[in-house]
């Protein structure tokens, strides 16, 4: 969510927990009546902030999905990707990206849900850069992998599959690149999107569903 | 960026050595490996995995392999394949980005045509 709003949330909030205030001063001041006003006014917002926070955490919050990575075979998480190669080994070391869903309300379950029987997919590119992923492993259901490079956007793409009923690692994938230009000095972005064929849902599901990585760039490191 | 060159990961390896084996009257003979940096085993230890993941191929399908490498032989990563016909024994091995070294190279590419069609090889 941008800073307008994140600002109109707030707002919203806030008007709503007034609301809340004004409308419980006067239950209280029957159960109450001894009370001072700024005790009962002090009352009425904390009992409103946590009606509003249950409210936002259990039923409307949004869900996450968490991309973490690691060098394959090591149990730390890394916060950038620096791809070894050369001219004579173009291929990188591999790294593990778990995908990591947090769905802790009703509505973010909901949400993936009705992302998966939309179709809806997370593609993970490097755009123009001249580094190509392989997918080296990956989760899967059934016949179906959760990750397959997508030549189109030089980028590999996560199917939903199946949402998870709880929080916790949703896919996994085993992931190197082919570096074409081991010069390469600058940093490149590391893009999470969420795709659909339809530019509505697209926007809609990416507004809904929120993408957090520790690692935002990947860079080349001449071997 | 050409980036329609198959890639052929060992994901995408493994599926193609699958369909080739259930569908495409094949028999998988080796499997070509290194570590997780590229880098290559030792001749002896090489044989020794492809002839255990080869096994697992031939029993339990590619799926089992794949769960294979991400589990005891974690740490491995397939680079290509070898395969035979089962009607002309000519020998096809396809490695990454889509080498493929044969004396047969249409029935390599017929193969490797059906296989994309038929599973994904991205």
């Amino acid at each position: 969510m941008n800073g307008g709003g994140r600002f109109l949330l707030h707002t919203a909030q806030i008007a709503v927990a007034a609301v809340g205030i004004v409308a419980v001063d006067p239950f209280l001041e029957i159960q109450l009546p001894e009370a001072p006003d700024g005790v009962r006014y002090a009352l009425s917002a904390l009992g409103a902030a946590a009606v509003l926070e249950l409210i936002r955490t259990f039923i409307a919050g949004r869900p996450i999905l968490r991309f973490e990575w690691r060098l394959a075979a090591n149990p730390e998480v890394v916060e950038r990707l620096d791809l070894k190669a050369s001219v004579l080994q173009p291929d990188s070391e591999q790294y593990e990206l778990k995908l990591h869903c947090e769905a802790r309300s009703l509505a973010a379950s909901w949400i993936l849900m009705a992302a998966a029987r939309q179709d809806v997919r997370i593609l993970v590119t490097t755009r123009q850069a001249p580094i190509i992923p392989t997918v080296e492993r990956s989760s899967f259901e059934g016949s179906d992998e959760a990750c397959s490079f997508d030549a189109a956007a030089n980028g590999v793409i996560i199917s939903m599959l199946t949402p998870p009923r709880r929080s916790g690692e949703w896919h996994t994938a085993t992931l190197s690149w082919e570096v074409r230009d081991v010069s390469m000095k600058s940093e490149t972005n590391v893009e999470y999107e969420i795709q659909h064929a339809k530019p509505l849902m697209r926007l809609v599901f990416r507004v809904l569903i929120r993408r957090l990585s520790q690692v935002k760039t990947v860079s080349v490191v001449r071997k | 960026l050409d980036s329609r060159i198959p890639r052929l990961g060992s994901q995408a390896l493994v599926r193609l050595a699958g369909y080739a084996v259930n569908d495409g009257g094949y028999r998988l003979t080796n499997l070509r490996l290194a570590d997780v940096h590229f880098e290559p085993f030792s001749a002896e230890y090489e044989q020794e995995l492809s002839d255990e993941l080869v096994e697992i191929l031939a029993s339990h399908g590619d799926r089992e392999v794949l769960s294979a490498l991400g589990d005891e032989f974690a740490g491995v990563t397939v680079i290509g394949i070898e395969l035979h016909s089962n009607e002309s024994g000519r020998r096809i091995e396809i490695r990454r980005r889509g080498v493929v070294d044969t004396g047969a190279p249409k029935e390599a590419e017929a193969l490797v045509a059906r296989a994309w069609a038929a599973v994904t090889l991205g």
